[in-house]
């Protein structure tokens, strides 16, 4: 019996997948990111927006005038104002973590809003610090902030109704932006360069 | 600003990307520095690309995996001034001077995936 030869099948194919593997990789190699880049929906605010951060389903929105909005992203093309929170500061850096968000509030210390219910944001806990605060990251139940004034602050917000400060490295001369990871903390100044510092509290 | 790894990357609002080794916390070294167009503001780290709110010129991503200074892999023109943008999942969000905020489909390959693909910076 003959059997249907494959081999005259599969010699073309298999070019084929070699000549398609080889274009994958060109393609991989040369990605030109302009052509990827969609602009996919958008949303005025009723002033402006200067600071955002999401999470899954919503992101959170600093307007320096007036304060928090929530948008709900579950649509990406058809995003929605679903919350909105007056702030007394002008809402900078933030950060957010299960149901908190934290908020470097400029003048106005270090703001921790609840956002479990998205459409009706509320305050949780304060802490008033001198200066005025920008950057900001959580690490665990550590708040780093930078503040113009007091330099880098570690702030305990395990309790997040009740935000301590419980560390400050004043010797930074004006910080700006803080990272952290799992040995050190980094801290860009105003025109003074990085610094970088241990984080334990 | 970004930690990742023994990197850090530092924004100088006139100057661009500024890629730092801190492998030696004491002895940190600029390995790179990559100019934007415009002024930057925040950056957030996706894979080996660096997404950049560039004020004046919309989203930039420049690409960071060699440590060497390279050119603009790609923008996306927003019309505010951009000074903010967090990633969630394909999406870039972009917080804006005079115009609120963009959604920008930036669905590169190391990105395609669900849930967070980078880091967010401070």
């Amino acid at each position: 019996m003959n059997r249907p030869s494959t081999r005259s099948l599969s010699t073309p194919l298999l070019a084929l997948a070699v000549i398609a593997v080889a274009l994958q990789v060109v393609t991989a190699d040369c990605i030109d990111y302009g052509s990827l880049l969609h602009w996919t929906g958008g949303i005025q605010t009723p002033y402006f927006a200067w600071t955002v951060v999401g999470d899954s389903d919503h992101v959170y929105l600093g307007d320096p005038q007036n304060g928090l909005y929530v948008v709900d992203i579950t649509d990406p093309g058809s995003p929605k104002i679903v919350g909105h929170l007056p702030m007394p500061g002008q809402s900078h850096d933030r950060e957010v973590a299960g149901d908190y968000l934290y908020c470097a509030d400029w003048v106005e210390g270090m703001q921790v809003i609840n956002v479990a219910d998205p459409t009706n944001p509320g305050w949780v806990g304060h802490l008033s610090l001198p200066g005025s605060c920008n950057g900001l990251t959580l690490r665990d139940n550590y708040v780093y902030l930078a503040n113009r004034d007091l330099g880098l602050c570690v702030v305990d917000v395990s309790d997040p109704s009740s935000p301590t400060l419980v560390e400050s490295e004043p010797s930074l001369g004006s910080p700006w932006k803080v990272a952290v990871d799992g040995t050190h903390a980094f801290v860009s100044e105003h025109a003074n360069g990085l610094s970088i510092c241990p984080p334990e509290p | 600003m970004v930690a990742s790894g023994s990197l850090v990357l530092v924004l100088d609002r006139v100057g661009g990307l500024e890629i730092v080794d801190v492998a030696n916390p004491l002895d940190p070294r600029l390995l790179a520095g990559m100019n934007t167009p415009g002024y930057a503001w925040e950056v957030y780290l996706a894979g080996d690309h660096c997404l950049i709110a560039d004020e004046y010129f919309g989203l930039q991503i420049l690409d960071a995996s060699s440590l060497q200074p390279a050119p603009i892999a790609g923008t996306a023109n927003t019309s505010g001034q951009v000074q903010g943008i967090d990633v969630v999942n394909r999406h870039a969000y972009t917080a804006e001077r005079l115009a609120g905020f963009s959604v920008i489909d930036v669905s590169v390959p190391s990105c395609s995936g669900s849930g967070q693909c980078g880091r967010h910076a401070g």
